[in-house]
């Protein structure tokens, strides 16, 4: 008689599984005449709040608010490493009233996880701009150049800290290893601060990470940094005199980008509209100080600049991904 | 009660399974990557492991020793109230609790409970999240709990507030809204 | 260091400082005692409303909101069994049996004097000692955090009691559950079955709420035993000799919870299931552990309570979150324009001294919110159970949706409150369950950390010598109680323990 109840309730969730998964979450105001959006917009943040993404996203938000008079709430959807939100996305296909603050997992997510939209099932509208990272040793390391650790690394073993399987840091220690041919002797873990406890805590030797993540151990002189894996040298002051990957004969730049991008088929007003928008953002301090914030690099794209950007991220983590 | 005891040994024996495929999984998925060091399949291994092990121990020790437990022991700890100890001793004797229903009748609520509560869930796409809920508190409070009308509607409209405050005005949760709109 | 006291006295004393302290514990309070808002969720979701306000005043807040939701948490784990967070988890277990017994005044009023001393102790040592604890703690890498992982599953083998093959099979389903997702350092999901929303594994503050509050509130309807609870003003108060007992406890659970609390990672729920588990083996009381000794409610709110506190140890002095609330409070440091990082102490004096001098305001605050509120909380619990009931369902389902805004997070809950009810029909543990559950992760993570540094062999956790000492207490309080009682006990002794135990175990 029991089991008989609790086979039941188990049938019962099973067909509200089913419904739930079938129908997409109601909200968002209806579109105006000509598909440009127009009342509420929802900003969704596939990360949790308080996290970088969610940063972005506020940003964001803030500054198109300011622009366009619309009222844009941020929502946070997080789950997946982004799967969740990005999933949620897909289901508001053609809809103008909803953007979403994206970053690398838009494109590392779909090569390594099976999931069902890719950067093409979406309307890319803006790169904000570029995070890189800094390779940074202990103050009293033996190493000063990025070719000193290669070096190390090809004569022995140089353990090196990372913050996840797709992150940004494994991916640029695995393109410096594809493009010196030699190997890193990895240690995972789970966020850049975590990283950095390691590297202070002498249980690694190298890691990779984003200025903003190290700025501070930087300024008191607890770490050091060896090269930037960016395409230029940083124009803050504090971090001008870092070298480039590239200057040290180590052909790496790869960064985190971040960005928003609105719902697939939207119509080529709404499309417009939010790159007009996106374009008066970038003029505004708001956006300044976002970038300064972050210790980023500004280097804003829009509508098939950004596709194009895209199309060339996702060949080249193929290459690291993929194996 | 006869299930319960048999519904334990079931359990155990279903928590075995788990673990046995648990640990065929975790081998598919790899115990140990690259000269042996632990890969993504080495903590269900372990876990499933442990689990099929310790669930293997329960069973035998139940099928070895069948004694009845007893109940009204195990809720009320030594030096609690007399008088509450003799009220739950005089309910659990008499198989009626404080409003005089029997085991069968409590048990029928609790299906009628997990049934509302399923349909809470797929009124939320409807209704939206706290008009679907309210429903739910009036619907148990008046039907299943047999409560006046109106001190039922006043307690839903009540807490129904107070979580719109807290949850939407103060903490802006995004909850689902129904097919009509905001609250 | 009198100097810095008095600035940051001077910061954190001016009204407008000490009224947002309190609107910040206020708020805490309040997030804590909602169903799965725990203070991460709050002090990220509130973050937003701060950013007109000075950063002095809008970090004392959202400090306020994080140590204000470790009171608040606990008021609904004794009240409903629903903890807040997972590190009251361990609270209902006494804390619940205490309301159950009439004793839920006494229960909150302990938590809450627990809580005020565990923090100011932790606040003093904060002050005096955390640029050297601070490096102290980043000696303890991987390796030492599995060594950790193993004393603390050593000490909480204990939980187990009387029907220990259960409470290890619970333990170790717990440790399975926390397996669904990607794994540390890979790529591949496991056991999601294609489902996106398994990707980041099955979350423990739904599975926390459905086995908790949903599984009580099933277990609760079909007993039928819901006669609201009667008690008397007196006996809400707590008593001297309730006092007395709780002293000790309190000062080990604020030690555990301190030492787990400075090193990253370890986290305060670890420490509230060891405060718990050691008070279990020191307590001349064992067998009351379980039925509601409030020796088990003081000890691991003392010790999650200092925990929190030292948390901000690593956060302030390194610029290094200790756990996930204070990974977003330096979130918030950013967003103020504030780089965290070791020099802060040097660069922002105003700021870390106002914001420390805040605590301790703001601990007081809550001490006198609370202690006097205690009993009117208690009084909550005379709300007829057909009414309360649908009420907690009903905020439990709010809360879990309002952890990530998602109905898979519902589902969950109501999933895992059958799994919750069937377990409580059958008599299974569930505290076990949840440990499992968290610490997986954690104990996933150093695993796969400490063999990729011995480059697949664990024989570097007898290479480092914090490991070796941490197993060796592991190793003693395994076999010592044993050890021990075989030489100072006879064999008469023995025998009546093993006969009391019996009669404690169901």
């Amino acid at each position: 008689m029991k089991s008989g109840r609790i086979g039941a309730a188990a049938l019962g969730t099973a067909a509200l599984l089913a419904l739930t998964a079938c129908s997409g979450a109601a909200g968002g105001s209806p579109a105006a005449e000509d598909g440009a959006p127009s009342g509420d917009v929802r900003m969704i943040v596939p990360f949790s709040a308080g996290g970088g993404s969610d940063q972005s996203g506020r940003a964001i938000a803030a500054g198109l608010e300011d622009g366009t008079g619309l009222n844009i709430s941020v929502e946070n959807r997080e789950g997946g490493s982004g799967a969740v939100g990005y999933s949620f996305f897909l289901g508001q296909d053609a809809n103008p009233n909803y953007l979403l603050a994206a970053e690398t997992a838009l494109l590392a997510l779909p090569l390594t996880q099976d999931v069902e939209f890719s950067y093409e099932s979406f309307t890319p509208i803006m790169k904000l701009g570029d995070d890189y990272t800094l390779l940074v040793v202990p103050a009293d390391s033996e190493w000063d150049t990025c070719s000193d650790v290669v070096t190390a690394a090809g004569d022995g073993r140089v353990v090196a800290a990372v913050s996840g399987a797709t992150s940004l840091d494994e991916i640029v220690f695995t393109l410096v290893e594809q493009d010196q041919d030699v190997e890193f002797d990895r240690v995972p873990f789970e966020s850049g601060s975590e990283v950095l406890a390691g590297l202070l805590g002498g249980q690694v030797d190298v890691a990779s990470l984003n200025p903003s993540e190290v700025l501070g151990q930087l300024e008191s002189g607890d770490l050091k940094a060896l090269c930037a894996f960016s395409d230029e040298r940083y124009e803050y002051e504090a971090l001008a005199e870092i070298p480039t990957a590239t200057e040290q004969g180590i052909d790496v730049s790869f960064a985190q980008f971040r960005g928003f991008i609105a719902p697939g088929n939207i119509t080529d007003e709404a499309r417009d509209f939010w790159i007009e928008a996106a374009e008066e953002f970038a003029e505004s301090d708001a956006y300044d100080t976002y970038i300064a914030d972050n210790v980023m690099q500004a280097n804003a794209v829009y509508g098939d600049d950004f596709v194009d950007y895209l199309e060339g991220n996702r060949a080249e983590l193929e290459k690291v991904l993929v194996k | 009660m006869i299930t319960t005891r048999s519904a334990g040994l079931a359990a155990s024996i279903v928590l075995a399974l788990i673990g046995i495929a648990a640990v065929l999984g975790g081998v598919g998925y790899g115990m140990f990557v690259d000269g042996g060091e632990v890969g993504p399949g080495f903590l269900p291994v372990f876990a499933g492991a442990l689990v099929a092990l310790f669930a293997a121990i329960d069973v035998a020790g139940r099928l070895r020793r069948r004694r009845p437990h007893d109940a009204i022991h195990e809720v009320v700890a030594p030096e609690v109230d007399e008088e509450l100890r003799a009220d739950l001793a005089a309910a659990e004797s008499s198989d009626l609790d404080i409003f005089g229903r029997t085991q069968r009748q409590r048990t029928r609520m609790l299906a009628i409970v997990v049934g509302i509560l399923v349909a809470t869930l797929l009124l939320v796409q409807v209704l939206g999240f706290i008009p679907a809920f309210g429903v739910m508190l009036l619907v148990i409070a008046v039907f299943v709990e047999r409560r006046k009308w109106l001190p039922s509607l006043a307690v839903t409209l009540v807490t129904c507030a107070v979580v719109y405050l807290l949850f939407v005005t103060f903490l802006r949760v995004p909850l689902p809204e129904g097919v009509f709109g905001a609250l | 260091m009198i100097d810095n006291l008095l600035l940051g006295f001077q910061t954190a004393l001016t009204p407008e400082n000490v009224l947002w302290c309190f609107i910040g514990v206020l708020a805490g309070t309040v997030i804590g005692l909602l169903p799965g808002l725990g203070s991460t969720t709050g002090v990220a979701i509130l973050i937003p409303l701060t950013l007109t306000l000075e950063p002095v005043t809008a970090l004392i807040m959202l400090a306020g909101i994080y140590y204000g939701a470790q009171y608040g948490g606990t008021i609904t784990s004794v009240l409903i069994s629903t903890p807040g967070e997972a590190a009251s988890v361990v609270t209902t277990l006494d804390g619940y049996k205490m309301a159950r017994n009439g004793r839920a005044g006494a229960a909150l009023a302990i938590s809450a004097i627990g809580s005020f001393v565990a923090a100011i102790i932790s606040l003093a040592l904060l002050m005096a000692l955390a640029p050297p604890l601070a490096d102290l703690a980043l000696e303890f890498g991987p390796v030492e955090n599995l060594a950790i992982m193993i004393l603390g599953l050593v000490i909480v083998v204990s939980f187990a009691g009387g029907a220990f093959s259960r409470g290890m099979m619970m333990a170790a389903l717990g440790l399975l559950i926390s397996t669904v997702g990607v794994a540390t350092g890979f790529s591949s999901a496991r056991f999601t079955f294609g489902n996106v929303d398994l990707l980041s594994g099955i979350p423990f503050v739904e599975v926390m709420i459905g086995l908790f509050a949903v599984g009580e509130v099933l277990h609760q309807i079909r007993v039928g035993a819901a006669a609201p609870i009667r008690t008397r003003f007196r006996d809400l108060m707590i008593t001297r000799s309730e006092l007395k007992r709780s002293a000790a406890p309190i000062l080990r659970g604020t030690g555990i919870g301190f030492l787990l609390g400075i090193l990253p990672g370890a986290g305060s729920t670890l420490a509230s299931f060891m405060a718990y588990g050691i008070e279990k083996r020191v307590s001349k009381r064992r067998g009351e552990f379980g039925k509601g000794a409030i020796e088990g409610v003081a000890a691991p709110e003392s010790a999650n309570n200092a925990a929190a506190n030292a948390n901000f140890v690593p956060t302030l002095a390194l610029g290094i979150p200790g756990g996930g609330t204070t990974a977003v409070l330096l979130g918030a440091f950013t967003i103020y324009g504030l780089q965290p990082g070791p020099l802060l102490f040097e660069t922002q004096p105003t700021l870390i001294w106002g914001l420390l001098v805040s605590f301790f305001i703001g601990n007081v605050l809550l001490l006198v919110l609370n202690l006097p509120l205690a009993p009117v909380f208690g009084q909550m619990l005379r709300i007829p159970y057909g009414y309360l009931y649908p009420i907690i369902l009903l905020t439990s389902f709010v809360g879990a949706y309002a952890v990530s805004n998602n109905m898979f997070s519902v589902l969950i809950v109501l999933v895992f409150g059958l799994v919750g009810w069937v377990m409580k029909e059958i008599d299974l543990p569930m505290a076990p369950l949840v440990l499992g559950l968290v610490l997986g992760p954690l104990l996933e993570k150093s695993l796969v950390q400490t063999s990729a540094i011995g480059q697949g062999s664990f024989l570097v956790l007898l290479q480092h010598p914090i490991s070796v000492g941490i197993l060796l207490v592991a190793l003693a309080l395994a076999v010592g109680p044993t050890v021990l009682r075989k030489v100072t006990a006879s064999r008469r002794v023995q025998q009546a323990a093993a006969k009391e135990k019996d009669s404690v175990s169901r």
